[in-house]
C-alpha cells in the first residue's frame, strides 16, 4: 500500500516535469503565430495606406493644377521617351501690371523615381521673354518621404503611365497612374484611371 | 499525458498552417478598389461636364470615358503570378432636379456587390 502512493506520487512529480515545459513552449508558439499574423497584415495595411495616400497626393495635384489651367501642352521629356512632361499655363489676372501675367508649371513624372517630380514656375512679364526669372520648385521640400514599411523611398512605385487628351471631347484630359509595391511578402499592383475637365482651357497641344 | 501534448502540438499547428493561409484573404481589397471607383466617377463628371459645357442637356449618360477603363485588375498575391483577376466596373448616371447628377460605380468582388454613388451638380449653359 505504501509502495504504491509512493509510485503514484513519482509519476505525478515525471508527469509535471516532462509535461510542463511542453505546455510552455505550446503557449510560447501559439503566442508567436498570433504576433506573425498581426505583423503581416498590420504591414498590409501601411502598404495600402501608403499606396492609396499617395495615389490621392498625386492626382489630386495633377487634377488641381489642370483643371484652372488656359493653356496645356503633353509631351514626352527631350532625352528620355518613358517620361511625360505636362506644362501648364495660367493667366493671373487682377495684378497691377498692365500686360497679362504668365505662370507655368510643368510636371515631370519620370517612370524610376517620381521624387525627382518637380515643378517649374516660370514668371514671364508681358512679351518680354528672356527677361523673366525661373525658380525651380522641389515638390517635397522637406526631404523625400519615408516608405513606412522598408525606410525606403515613399514615391519610388508610382509611375503616371498615360496622360493623354481624349479625342471626342478636347477639354478633357485623361491621366492613368500604376501602383505597385514589392516588399517582403506584400505584393500590391494596381491602376488608377480617371479624367479632369479643363474649363478655361482655351487651346491645349501634344498627344 | 505527454501523448496528449503531442496530439495537441499538432492541432495547434494545423491552426496555425490554416490562419497564415487564411491571413492573406482578409487583406482589405476593397479599400484600393473604392478609391479606382472614386476615379472612375470623376472621370465620368469630367466627360458629363464637358458636355454640359458644349450646350448638351444632361441626361442618364452611360459611361462616356474611355472603355478600357471599366475593365481595372487590383493584384495582391505572389510575386509574378500571371493570373491577374479583372474587376469589371459598371458604372451608371442618373440626372436628378436642379442639374444635380448622381454616378453610381457598382463592382462585384468575391460574389458580393459594392458601390459608391456620389452626387454633384453640373453647370449647364442652357
Amino acid at each position: 500500500m505504501f509502495t504504491k502512493i509512493k509510485n503514484q506520487r513519482g509519476f505525478v512529480f515525471v508527469e509535471f516535469v516532462i509535461a510542463l515545459p511542453l505546455f510552455v513552449l505550446l503557449i510560447y508558439a501559439l503566442a508567436q503565430m498570433i504576433m506573425q499574423i498581426s505583423s503581416h497584415l498590420s504591414h498590409e495595411q501601411a502598404a495600402d495606406y501608403a499606396l492609396e495616400n499617395e495615389a490621392h497626393e498625386i492626382l489630386e495635384q495633377i487634377t488641381r493644377d489642370a483643371r484652372a489651367a488656359c493653356y496645356a501642352e503633353v509631351r514626352k521629356a527631350v532625352g528620355n521617351e518613358e517620361i511625360y512632361e505636362i506644362f501648364f499655363v495660367y493667366r493671373v489676372v487682377g495684378n497691377n501690371l498692365s500686360k497679362d501675367y504668365f505662370k507655368n508649371k510643368s510636371y515631370n513624372s519620370n517612370t524610376r523615381d517620381i521624387v525627382n517630380l518637380y515643378y517649374t514656375h516660370r514668371y514671364t512679364v508681358g512679351a518680354t521673354e528672356g527677361h523673366g526669372y525661373q525658380i525651380y520648385a522641389e515638390r517635397l521640400r522637406d526631404g523625400p518621404k519615408r516608405n513606412p514599411i522598408s525606410g525606403g523611398n515613399f514615391l519610388a512605385d508610382t509611375v503616371v503611365t498615360e496622360l493623354k487628351f481624349s479625342q471626342p471631347s478636347e477639354k478633357v484630359l485623361h491621366i492613368t497612374l500604376e501602383l505597385q509595391v514589392a516588399e517582403k511578402n506584400i505584393d500590391r499592383k494596381f491602376k488608377i484611371n480617371t479624367s479632369v475637365f479643363m474649363p478655361s482651357c482655351e487651346k491645349i497641344d501634344g498627344i | 499525458m505527454l501523448i496528449s501534448v503531442i496530439f495537441l502540438l499538432m492541432i495547434t499547428s494545423f491552426a496555425a498552417l490554416i490562419l497564415m493561409n487564411g491571413a492573406k484573404k482578409i487583406a482589405n481589397q476593397n479599400s484600393a478598389l473604392r478609391i479606382i471607383a472614386l476615379h472612375l466617377a470623376e472621370e465620368q463628371f469630367a466627360e458629363i461636364e464637358s458636355r454640359a459645357a458644349k450646350g448638351e442637356s444632361l441626361q442618364n449618360f452611360s459611361f462616356l470615358g474611355d472603355p478600357n477603363d471599366l475593365k481595372n485588375y487590383y493584384y495582391s498575391g505572389e510575386k509574378d503570378n500571371p493570373a491577374v483577376k479583372p474587376i469589371i466596373f459598371d458604372v451608371t448616371t442618373s440626372v436628378k432636379p436642379d442639374s444635380r447628377v448622381e454616378v453610381k460605380v457598382e463592382w462585384n468582388l468575391n460574389g458580393e456587390k459594392y458601390s459608391i454613388a456620389i452626387e454633384k451638380l453640373i453647370y449647364t449653359t442652357n
